[in-house]
């Protein structure tokens, strides 16, 4: 095997099919994959199973508890909740996925360059670092947002800012270990060009933690971009979004729990099938962590 | 020890002069123009100017950082946009009550997500491993806004055993920050309950432990004293540092409760655009976590010598 091969390539297409193996095989996956499947589904084909309109308001049909109907109920604006369910489903799958997009493009380099080079850039870079991690939880979400200003692009841009931090931590600490490691010291020796090294050899090794973490990662964003939705700093009214759902519910707590109660619950099952597949993955990656 | 101490703390200069300088160009990044935004659209030419004036929009940037620090260093934080009041006062006034909320939730969370954790290491594989595993999970993914709405119906709305929201009159009720501190606490419970018991499984499996069994300790004294003593020490620091989560998470459980925390001050203020106040509220939460923090790493070192030489 040539050397400017990347290590990664070691494991061959049997390894991959032994990790979806003991995927499938794991309880958690059993359980999460599932509700996650069933979130895609009405999410990508919301329009085909609601004969409801989720946006065109109704009054003569507010706050109807579930019925044959409506078997969620309707909103405060006569809105079939089911429906807005289905493509509220789009939209925090949408928010995560992009989020968590921005977290990895700009954390997972940032980190492989800090631990690579050490120094200080190092220094300086977990410097920055400190900084974002010193507004913890919704907090940096919730400064970028005051700032930016609601809408879907500014929540996407927020949540996925906030998961930065997370990336570099973690690509740092991986990069450190493998930096050490004979073979990286050997495409040095080799003389391959440094950008190559970090790629093909520095990056790709790090990728099972980051795919273990960013499958987590995803239920926490949806849970960041559910609560600024929730406090009326999410997307634009008119979209539906499980948050604002709930968040608007919540007025109507007393005389129809409902409105609330299914949004709220679809947030749930999501970031639980999200955090159930993280777990399964770690373990199906590396059995011997297993616990 | 002591140089470690104050290594620490030199480190810790630079996040904070950071974090200011994050919260003083939060309003200078506002899109457009933020004496434009702040006055909001209906005010007219002059008012907008007045703002400019009033923040010092028409002066250069660094004079500007320089005149915010000078403020924050007599702990002068500005006025309420709306009210006219000086910031610093509502901030004090209401981050008692966002603290003694937090505290409530770790005293709940502390012991309770402790003992899940060990409880199910030690019947691993067991049903009640299973049931604690899958209540952890549940505490983690559970969004704290919605358990909020579901705990006010079925304690207030339907039960009408405890209070909906607010933190009652004249003096604190206890009543009142039952359901709050419970929002808050599940999160932190699932949390404490997966690293528990991830960390003592990982030191049932060290060999000293083995050696232990071998010279014929008790299961009891096995568990108890070998084991928990060394899986508490990751514990302890997750703990530490989760505190500035719970603070963060104030807001969301705030919001729900009508608390009248810091945590629902900055929401309002953010819906408000009352930008003195979100930049207020948003400083003393960093300060306090970075604060915490350095306690966290100090005491760290101080039960784990090694870290100190890192």
């Amino acid at each position: 095997m040539s050397v400017t091969k990347s290590s990664a390539a070691l494991r061959d297409r049997s390894w991959g099919r032994e990790v979806i193996r003991r995927l499938l095989k794991h309880r958690s996956a059993k359980l999460g994959l599932p509700i996650l499947v069933f979130f895609v589904i009405i999410g990508a084909l919301a329009p085909y199973l609601s004969v409801y309109d989720p946006i065109k308001i109704d009054l003569s049909e507010a706050l109807k508890p579930p019925s044959a109907e409506h078997i969620l109920g309707t909103d405060e604006l006569g809105r079939d909740i089911a429906t807005r369910i289905m493509f509220g489903a789009r939209v925090s799958l949408f928010i995560g996925f992009f989020a968590v997009l921005i977290g990895l493009a700009i954390g997972a380099p940032v980190g492989i360059i800090s631990g690579y080079y050490g120094g200080i850039v190092d220094f300086a870079l977990q410097r920055a670092t400190d900084i974002l991690l010193a507004f913890p939880g919704i907090l940096l979400a919730l400064v970028l947002v005051a700032t930016l200003g609601v809408g879907l692009t500014n929540v996407i841009i927020a949540v996925g800012i906030s998961s930065v931090p997370v990336y570099i931590r973690l690509a740092r600490g991986q990069t450190l270990y493998i930096r050490e490691l004979s073979y990286v010291e050997a495409t040095r020796a080799l003389g391959l060009r440094t950008p190559v090294i970090l790629f093909k050899h520095v990056f790709l090794n790090t990728i099972d933690p980051l795919i273990v973490q960013s499958t987590l990662q995803l239920g926490t964003a949806i849970l960041t971009a559910a609560g600024l939705g929730f406090l009326g700093l999410g997307v634009e009214p008119t979209i539906p979004e499980w948050g604002t759902m709930l968040g608007t519910g919540r007025e109507y707590l007393m005389s129809s729990p409902h409105v609330a109660t299914f949004p709220g619950l679809a947030i749930f099952l999501v970031v639980l099938a999200f955090n159930l597949l993280g777990d399964a993955l770690r373990d199906a990656f590396d059995p011997t962590l297993a616990l | 020890m002591l140089g470690y101490i104050l290594r620490r703390i030199v480190l810790a200069i630079p996040v904070i002069i950071g974090v200011t300088i994050i919260v003083f160009a939060m309003v200078r990044f506002l899109p457009g123009d933020p004496a434009k935004v702040i006055a909001g659209i209906a005010a007219t030419e002059e008012e907008v100017e007045t703002i400019r004036h009033q923040l010092g929009l028409d002066r250069p940037v660094w004079e500007q950082y320089a005149s915010f620090m000078w403020s924050l260093l007599r702990l002068d934080l500005g006025k309420s946009m709306f009210t006219g009041k000086p910031v610093l006062p509502q901030l004090v006034e209401t981050l008692q009550n966002t603290f003694v909320l937090a505290v409530v939730s770790m005293v709940i969370a502390v012991p309770v997500g402790i003992v899940i954790g060990i409880i199910s290491a030690i019947h691993r594989g067991k049903v009640i491993d299973q049931v604690a595993i899958v209540f952890s999970l549940f505490g983690v993914s559970m969004p704290a806004f919605w358990l909020g709405l579901m705990l006010i119906l079925l304690f207030a709305v339907t039960l009408r055993v405890l209070p909906a929201g607010g933190i009652g009159t004249p003096s604190w009720d206890l009543r009142y920050i039952i359901l709050p501190a419970l929002t808050l606490a599940a999160h932190l419970i699932g949390v404490l309950a997966r690293m528990t018991r991830s960390s003592v499984l990982s030191v049932l499996g060290q060999d000293y432990i083995r050696t232990a069994r071998a010279k014929g300790a008790t299961e009891y004294l096995v568990n108890y004293k070998h084991a928990l003593r060394n899986a508490m020490l990751p514990v302890t620091t997750i703990t530490g540092l989760y505190f500035g989560y719970l603070l963060s998470g104030t807001v969301l459980t705030e919001t729900v409760f009508a608390w009248p925390g810091m945590g629902r001050l900055l929401v309002n203020a953010i819906s408000n655009r009352d930008y003195p106040i979100v930049q207020g509220a948003v400083l003393i939460y960093s300060l306090i976590f970075i604060t915490v923090n350095l306690i966290v790493d100090i005491l760290y070192a101080y039960i784990d010598p090694r870290i100190r030489y890192e």
